[in-house]
């Protein structure tokens, strides 16, 4: 009898209540496959190399780092125990890791694992390297002249301290980047999946029960790439759950945060008498509307190496007129599978033909672009700063790491540590002209989702968390 | 240049001559046949070009239309209508659809010219192109027109020559599509590839903006470009000039060259003909010639040999060349006359022997008859006092026998000198000190005659020279005795020297008598001849030919009045003796 009034009851209540989304919002559903669609199929790339949107979905898929950012954008541990407080003047940082953390492969993961992690970033051209080139005898061990970083000392299995090279209090929050992950001497992560299967038709992932925070609420995944008009037919069919690209897949799309900065870097040296003509050129753009009308995702100018998402700035003053100067020729460096880079590349080419500089474009495939931009082999390349995080020294150090290399990024990071927002500005201004580069715009993507996809949000840092995403009513 | 090649070459150019003056009047005709030809095929080929240009004006027109009416383009109106496509993915679209419909240059613009999406040059998304602007202003829609554009190029913009056309988008909101086609240089190769034709494409200020040349240009054979280099095939520098656009104002022009190779070739096959006939023709009219001229001129070629074999002076040479005619009695004639020369140097070889033995037998007597008549005269007195019984028989029998005996000791010098300057004997040299030859002169004249100075000037250090003793001191006291002699009465200075000169020794001997007359200067070393009184004249004629067999030589300079200066050069032993100094 009591059964049955309980049964009734239940019924009722069931009945009564207005949608299941209410009822799905508090309670997440687990289990079945969720299929997204990026710009590109993922590569299996080290967490350093991650810098097209789609190498970064994998690698948050598969992999942790000791520090990730709530959906306010605060600061909460990852795999450490606790968000680490600055010593010594914010020069050294002790890092306890959680206990009983482990691999995807079900090897335990350390002390040793995170200092391992943080020096294999110190290799040539590893765009992720900003994140421990503060650290205290970073320089020795990227020239080969160190077997280890000198400012890592691991205490005990769970506990590290890290000394930096120069004061940066804002350091812990490079350990919530992407390139920050930590992977095991074999190359398995401690993310909430694990790789099943990569080919040319896209990234198949399973759960990894040994996540941090538990098994995802997704039993698998599959990370799929198309093009924008394919991405929202596929979208509006119900054949994939959420799309991230520049583009909206829908009306609903959510926008992210612009924190890519692209840049034009100048090799004075290669462009000779044309430098300044070609620079005045490029600073007399109107970096709003090439922003606005040539970039595909949510963007905005770019005024300094920061993106203003992370340290606003009032816009360049354009350049004093001049007497007409002798045409000038350059040629433009730019990445061949960056549609955006390819986008700007032709409006500057427009643009600075009216202004009476000969552009020629070169776009290149990513292995050869990044050697020719890693050995000076360019007058002008359009450079996009990697995945930062989201302090203005940090991505400012990121920038010039890109572009003019690791002890250009040490100058940059200390010469905006600890500054506050009026302090930054003036400084990371004076930092383009130091690096001869001109800001153009930040970018960032839109992450669309199915009506049933939950947690498909970017977080502050423009990135998504795969472990979060649900669907209502559980999987398919 | 000898007669046989003078003879050669005029028969050649008797041959080169008229072929080459025929050569002119048959090029010139086959230039004016190969023009008219020319101009035929460039007529053509202009008539396709121009055909060619106009049905690709039409597809540009067509695809344009067809675009503007597709789902593609009116979706993109719709999806710009609703915003549901942003500034920069609408600024791709153009792209996408421009390689799909063989469009080479597309855009999307609103009526007034702003750019929308542009494949051709994606960068000028949102700006008003003016080029397009007046387009759309100029031109009715579907029709296609050449208009220059601004085009994206790896190495820039580039501009480019392109027939181009418009069409509205149906609906809202107003767009307009305007796309065409280049002429560029795969146009500009595929238009020469279909005419045969070298094709230019050209801006309305005449700037070059694709080009092409004709498919048979490359690989000229040698016949066509020696055709095209002598003007043959010619119209090599003709063209036609389409004008694109309004008659006024041009948009742009299309070049039309035909390939001349093809009459190249065969004007330079008639010309090659031609000139392998002049070249046959000299070379066997110049064989000819060679062989028939060798036929005159072989008993000519022998005179000419024979003469100078006779200037050399062996006349004994004669032509055997058998000839006719005048050449005939001419070798006849040398011949006599070679002979005649022979025979009369013989004979006058003889007379000279004749004559010198006669010189001899003269000279002989001369200087015999001088002391046989003293000779004479003692035995007559001899004679005479013995047969007169008288007192003074001894007296007189001495002096006359002292008489006698100095005859005939005069007569044994005479004899002796002849037998000598005829079979000198040959020296026997050694190296000898010329300070000892010097020494050795003088010690044979310890006091000098009255009035007369006897000095020495040796050089110190003088190397020994290769000589005879003997024959030198000989040579050296004649000198000696001849300047006594000149100096006789009259006293001065004899100077006895030596020095060296190069691979020489130079011994002289110099006085300072009344010298020796320029007439008799020349003649002081032949034989006999002599100014002395009883003198032989063999003297220095056979001092010169001591100093010459001994590889030196005997000189002698004189003015009158102040004396004279013999010198012998004699070789310094070691060293080879030196030709003469100039």
């Amino acid at each position: 009898m009591r059964c049955a009034l309980l049964a009734a009851l239940a019924l009722a209540l069931a009945l009564l209540l207005p949608a299941p989304t209410a009822l799905a919002v508090a309670r997440p559903a687990y289990g079945g496959e969720l299929r997204l669609l990026l710009p590109a199929v993922p590569r299996a790339v080290e967490p350093g190399r991650a810098v097209e949107p789609a190498d970064v979905l994998l690698m948050r898929a598969l992999h942790a780092t000791p520090l990730e950012l709530d959906a306010d954008g605060r600061l909460v541990p990852g795999l450490l125990e606790e968000v680490p407080a600055p010593q010594v003047g914010g020069r050294a940082f002790r890092l306890r890791l959680r206990p009983g953390l482990r691999f995807s492969d079900g090897t335990p993961l350390g002390a040793q694992d995170v200092a391992a992690s943080l020096a294999r970033l110190l290799r040539r051209d590893v765009p992720g390297a900003w994140v421990a080139l503060p650290i205290l005898g970073a320089d020795a061990l990227l020239d080969g002249r160190a077997a280890a970083l000198a400012g890592v000392q691991v205490l005990s299995d769970r506990e590290l301290l890290v000394t930096l090279a120069f004061p940066l209090p804002e350091w812990p929050w490079a350990l919530a980047a992407p390139a920050a992950a930590v992977t095991s001497p074999r190359g398995a992560g401690a993310g909430p999946f694990r790789l099943v299967s990569l080919d040319a038709g896209g990234a198949r992932l399973a759960q990894n029960p040994e996540h941090h925070r538990g098994r995802p609420f997704a039993d698998a995944l599959w990370l799929g790439a198309a093009d924008a008009r394919a991405a929202a037919r596929a979208l509006e069919r119900g054949e994939v759950d959420g799309v991230l690209r520049p583009e909206a897949a829908s009306p609903d799309a959510v926008a992210g945060p612009a924190l890519t900065a692209t840049v034009v870097a100048q090799n004075p040296g290669r462009l000779g008498a044309a430098a300044e003509p070609v620079r005045r050129a490029l600073l007399a753009l109107d970096r709003a509307e090439l922003a606005r009308r040539f970039v595909r995702g949510p963007s905005a100018p770019l005024e300094t190496v920061v993106p203003p998402g992370l340290l606003p700035a009032p816009p360049l003053p354009a350049p004093a007129p001049t007497a007409a100067a002798a045409p000038a020729q350059a040629a433009l460096l730019v990445l061949a599978t960056a549609p955006d880079g390819r986008a700007v590349a032709d409006r500057l080419q427009v643009q600075l033909s009216d202004r009476g500089v000969r552009l020629a474009v070169q776009a290149e495939p990513p292995e050869r672009y990044a050697a020719r931009l890693a050995a000076g082999d360019y007058d002008l390349a359009l450079v996009a700063g990697p995945p930062v995080a989201l302090q203005p020294s940090l991505a400012a150090g990121a920038v010039a790491l890109a572009v003019r290399g690791p002890a250009a990024a040490r100058q940059a990071m200390a010469g905006l540590a600890g500054l506050d927002a009026g302090a930054a500005q003036p400084r990371a201004a004076g930092l383009s002209a130091a690096l001869q580069v001109v800001p153009l715009h930040a970018s960032g993507l839109r992450a669309t989702a199915a009506p049933a996809l939950q947690g498909w949000s970017p977080r502050a840092d423009g990135t998504v968390d795969p472990g979060d995403l649900w669907r209502l009513g559980g999987g398919r | 240049m000898r007669l046989r090649t003078q003879l050669a070459i005029l028969f050649a150019l008797f041959a080169v001559i008229p072929l080459a003056a025929a050569l002119a009047p048959v090029t010139r005709a086959l230039s004016l046949a190969l023009d008219h030809e020319h101009a035929a095929r460039l007529d053509g080929a202009a008539h396709a070009v121009e055909g060619e240009l106009a049905r690709l004006a039409e597809e540009a027109a067509a695809h344009v239309a067809e675009l503007a009416r597709s789902p593609d383009a009116e979706g993109f109106a719709r999806d710009l209508e609703a915003g549901l496509v942003g500034p920069a993915e609408a600024a791709e679209r153009a792209g996408e659809w421009m390689p799909a419909r063989g469009l080479d240059l597309l855009a999307v613009t609103s009526p007034e010219g702003q750019v929308i999406s542009a494949g051709h040059l994606p960068g000028r998304a949102g700006d008003v192109d003016p080029e397009l602007r007046d387009l759309l202003r100029a031109v009715p829609a579907g029709r296609a027109t050449p208009r220059v554009l601004s085009r994206a190029g790896t190495a820039g913009l580039q501009r480019v020559l392109a027939l181009v056309a418009w069409q509205p988008v149906p609906g809202e909101p107003p767009l307009r599509v305007a796309g065409g086609l280049a002429l560029d240089e795969e146009q500009a190769r595929r238009l020469a590839a279909l005419t045969g034709a070298a094709v230019v494409i050209r801006g309305p200020q005449g700037e070059t903006l694709a080009e092409a040349s004709a498919p048979a240009a490359a690989g000229q054979p040698l016949v066509a470009r020696l055709g095209a280099r002598l003007g043959m095939g010619l119209g090599g520098g003709a063209r036609r000039e389409l004008a694109l656009g309004p008659a006024g104002a041009p948009a742009g022009t299309v070049e039309v060259m035909v390939a001349s190779a093809g009459l190249a070739r065969t004007a330079g096959t008639v010309l090659l003909a031609f000139l392998g006939a002049l070249l046959v023709g000299g070379l066997a009219a110049a064989a000819v010639g060679a062989v028939v001229a060798s036929r005159f001129t072989r008993p000519v070629e022998a005179l000419r040999e024979a003469a100078a074999q006779v200037a050399g002076g062996d006349l004994g040479a004669r032509v055997g060349a058998r000839a006719s005619g005048e050449v005939g009695e001419l070798v006849r004639a040398f011949n006599a006359m070679t002979e005649d020369l022979a025979l009369g140097r013989s004979r006058l070889a003889q007379a000279e022997r004749v004559a010198a033995w006669r010189e001899v037998a003269r000279r002989l007597a001369h200087e015999i008859k001088n002391p046989l008549t003293p000779i004479a005269m003692s035995v007559e007195t001899l004679r005479d006092a013995q047969a007169a019984g008288r007192k003074d028989f001894p007296e007189i029998f001495d002096e006359g026998t002292r008489a006698i005996g100095e005859e005939v000791r005069r007569l044994k010098r005479i004899v002796d000198e002849f037998s000598r300057f005829a079979r000198l004997p040959a020296p026997e040299r050694t190296p000898v000190a010329p300070d000892e030859l010097v020494g050795s002169v003088r010690a044979l004249f310890p006091a000098a005659p009255e009035g007369v100075a006897l000095t020495a000037d040796v050089a110190p250090e003088l190397p020994p020279v290769l000589a005879d003793r003997d024959q030198v001191l000989q040579v050296l006291l004649n000198l000696v005795r001849n300047a006594l002699d000149a100096m006789a009465g009259a006293g001065g200075r004899l100077t006895l020297g030596a020095r060296r000169a190069g691979g020489e020794v130079i011994f002289s001997v110099a006085d300072t008598g009344p010298g020796i007359p320029p007439e008799d200067l020349a003649r002081v070393f032949e034989p006999y001849f002599t100014t002395k009184e009883g003198g032989t004249g063999l003297g220095l004629a056979i001092a010169q030919r001591i100093a010459e067999e001994h590889g030196g030589r005997l000189e002698a300079r004189s003015e009158p009045g102040r004396g004279a200066t013999f010198e012998l050069a004699l070789p310094v032993a070691g060293e080879p003796a030196q030709s003469r100094p100039a």
